[in-house]
């Protein structure tokens, strides 16, 4: 018992360190939260995630002209276009596909589409993601809805991926892009930080992408 | 010195209803609206310059509005329209002379008509755009515009599509009025967080977003409604005020609903006798001609004469409402703000006149009066504002539009979902073929056109007006006619480019009947741009 009156203290001062740290941090986190906006955040809501699975192969190819066309060479050439050397080629849609849209705080709007005697010869499922959490919720698909509202949380991350189950685990034939579903309340984020324009040497007649560039340099 | 500011948009945007055949269809829509919304407001605004009255004001003129207000068939339909208008006019005076409480109602129309006509014909030779351009040369109003066809961006599938909507706008824009606009209105207000990098990349410098969507945006905006904040890119995101909004918007609380008020409902095109009325209704069906005799009187069927008098005691008194109004929130936003507030009230142009008979009166009373009456706040545009207001706070608007309930649903729901997967394929089919054919030079060419004419089809078929009217359950028929139609001549000429059978006669039909965006090249759709293009753009409120 007296040992730990010894070490209480001590428990109490690491645990104090600790929070400071993590407050710490978080504040960091908050402040670049505040100064990144720009283009390096962007690539986090352009990455969506294309349909991925072993039956998307050919929807991951590319169609270059290059490879597959007689009619370019040299780009230095003219080009020939006569409408006869351009026909064929492969821009075929992915057969099978699922997406995901947010609707509003409380549903995501989700559809897809599966090859028929593929979804006729299994049982399949909508596996819906709270990337957030981790978490994941499966849900049979019983008729041929081809789509479906999802009941969900404000201000989370969601990914859907439609498949059936195999022997060793759920098997997705086609997976969604990332939405973050909206907000129904103000942001729990609050900064103080305001700028002005011409801080930045800006107004308004500038040109949008040289403010951004602007804003970018300042912030090094 | 003012202690705030307000700043009035009207939205003016009709969906893109030229047909073959005269009067056909939804081309009423037009000629209601140049009749009773846009020159009843054009000859406000003027009149206002005239009383030495100094407002700001931000009007946004959608690209298919635009399309047509130029187009020369268009033109001479409506002056023959507002002819027939005119001796529709005439023979009510006749009719009512022994019914006094509506042959005064008679001659106001046709005073109103004539009026009309001299300015439309007369005055600016069946050019409004004309007239815009020069209400605006007097730095009066400042002129922006919306998406090509007003497409509902969050619900786009692509990059690709979210820029062409973007950019054909702009392009149409520049084409009549020979300079960029600086601000956009986002169809609907509908914004999602990645949408932001394409109005950026478009050169935007400001849009308005619901009231929500600035309200929760992230970080928490300072000023709420009351300043507009900064995305990432540098874009100004203005708050459409809720309290402004409501007092002119809403069908209960709002003025337009106001007893005194010319009651919308009741039309001599439903009320005559149909041997009388036939000869001016289009194709001879029943609907609206314009003249309307009675006014709103209460919340039943019994409907007593319009009295313009009256009316106009109304309009005026809440004219000054609405300004006691701001003042009053306006003085003490400004206790609060370390700045001066701005107020932004965004409505549809076509409210004004169309809907609420006597709208454009109620504007002219109100910027009269607050040029006269009163120091505490002053009008102006959006992007006066931002070159008088610099200070501002970075923040990301979150996904959110000003329809019902704040979100998507309107657009998106039981009734109207089944499109997008087809809007959807049309998208990526055309993003293939662009970059398919991307070193394909010759523009005269069968298959250039068949592509610039596809993506005519793609932007027609995605106005948002077609899920609205799809969900509001009137005239769903057409607006679902008008999304398959465009979709099926989509699938036409592409499958007309797959299988080398694209078709002369075919090809110059379509070109002949949706005639929009003429400069058009469908190279736009290609993956190629600045921003990473050619995934599914992720949905959602990153930061």
């Amino acid at each position: 018992m007296e040992m730990l009156y010894n070490i209480l203290p001590v428990v109490l001062l690491i645990g104090l360190l600790l929070v400071l740290y993590f407050t710490s941090s978080k504040k960091e986190q908050k402040d670049q939260k505040i100064k990144v906006p720009i283009r390096k955040t962007r690539a986090e809501y352009e990455s969506g995630k294309e349909i991925t699975g072993v039956l998307n192969e050919e929807f991951s190819r590319e169609i270059s002209p290059e490879n597959n066309s007689p009619w370019i060479k040299d780009r230095s050439e003219p080009v020939i276009t006569t409408d006869i050397d351009l026909i064929g080629g492969d821009i075929d849609l992915p057969e099978n596909y699922i997406r995901l849209f947010s609707r509003d705080p409380e549903y995501l709007f989700t559809y897809w589409q599966i090859n028929k005697e593929l979804f006729f010869n299994h049982t399949f499922y909508l596996r819906l993601y709270n990337l957030s959490n981790d978490e994941y919720t499966d849900i049979e698909i019983n008729e041929p809805a081809g789509n479906w509202y999802l009941k969900i949380e404000p201000d989370k991350k969601y990914k859907i991926a439609i498949g059936y189950f195999k022997k060793d685990g759920f098997f997705p034939v086609a997976t969604s892009g990332t939405v973050h579903t909206p907000p129904d309340r103000p942001a729990g984020i609050i900064d103080k930080w305001l700028a002005e324009l011409s801080e930045y040497g800006l107004g308004i007649e500038m040109d949008s992408l040289v403010i951004s560039k602007n804003i970018e340099e300042r912030k090094k | 010195m003012s202690r705030g500011y307000l700043a009035l948009v009207l939205h003016a945007h009709l969906p893109f209803v030229k047909h073959q055949k005269e009067g056909e269809l939804a081309e009423e829509w037009l000629y209601e609206a140049i009749t009773e919304s846009y020159i009843p407001l054009l000859i406000v605004l003027n009149r206002l310059i005239q009383k030495g009255v100094d407002y700001q004001l931000t009007i946004s003129l959608s690209p298919t509005l635009i399309t047509m207000l130029a187009d020369p068939l268009l033109q001479l339909r409506y002056k023959k329209h507002l002819e027939k208008l005119i001796e529709l006019s005439e023979k009510e005076i006749d009719r009512t002379k022994n019914e006094p409480q509506f042959h005064h109602l008679a001659k106001m129309y046709n005073d109103l008509f004539n009026k009309t006509y001299d300015y439309y014909h007369i005055k600016y030779k069946n050019n409004l755009l004309k007239a815009f351009k020069e209400l605006e040369e007097t730095g009066k109003i400042e002129l922006i515009t919306t998406c090509a066809t007003h497409g509902y961006l969050p619900l786009m599938l692509t990059g690709e599509a979210i820029n062409a909507q973007i950019k054909m706008g702009i392009d149409t824009y520049r084409r009549v009025f020979n300079k960029r606009p600086k601000g956009l209105w986002l169809p609907e207000c509908a914004f999602k967080p990645a949408v932001e990098p394409y109005l950026a990349q478009n050169n935007i410098r400001y849009f308005i977003c619901s009231s929500h969507g600035l309200l929760f945006a992230k970080p928490r905006p300072r000023y709420g409604l009351y300043a507009p904040i900064f995305t990432p890119s540098g874009i100004a995101a203005f708050g459409r005020d809720t309290e402004s909004s409501r007092q002119v918007w809403s069908a209960a609380e709002g003025y337009p609903g106001d007893y005194d008020y010319r009651e919308y409902y009741r039309d001599i095109g439903w009320d005559l006798d149909y041997e009388y009325i036939k000869d001016y209704l289009p194709s001879g069906v029943r609907k609206n001609t314009g003249l309307k005799y009675y006014r709103i009187t209460g919340k039943g069927n019994w409907k007593e004469p319009y009295n313009p008098e009256a009316a106009r005691r109304k309009a005026a008194e809440h004219a000054g409402n609405f300004m006691f109004n701001r003042q009053q929130q306006v003085k003490y936003l400004s206790q609060v703000m370390d700045r001066k507030p701005i107020v932004v009230s965004p409505y549809d142009a076509e409210l004004f006149g169309h809907w609420w008979f006597e709208g454009p009166m109620w504007l002219e009373f109100l910027l009269e009066k607050i040029h006269f009456d009163q120091d505490d706040i002053e009008t102006t545009t959006l992007s006066s504002y931002l070159e008088k207001e610099k200070k501002k706070q970075f923040a990301m608007p979150c996904e959110a539009s000003w329809g019902y309930r704040g979100y998507h649903e309107v657009w998106l729901n039981g009734s109207n979902d089944w499109i997008y997967r087809h809007l959807h394929e049309a998208e990526e089919r055309l993003i293939k073929l662009a970059s398919k054919y991307k070193h394909l030079a010759n523009k005269n060419s069968l298959i250039y056109r068949a592509l610039n004419q596809m993506c005519r089809e793609l932007l027609l078929a995605q106005s948002s007006d077609w899920a609205f009217i799809i969900n509001a359950r009137t005239m769903v028929d057409y607006a679902v006619f008008r999304t398959k139609k465009h979709l099926d001549n989509f699938s036409l000429l592409a499958e007309g480019i797959m299988k080398n059978q694209l078709e002369e006669r075919k090809i110059a039909e379509l070109e002949k009947i949706n005639d929009i965006f003429p400069d058009l090249d469908f190279k736009i759709y290609q993956r190629n741009t600045g921003v990473k293009l050619g995934k599914e753009i992720e949905s959602g409120n990153a930061l």
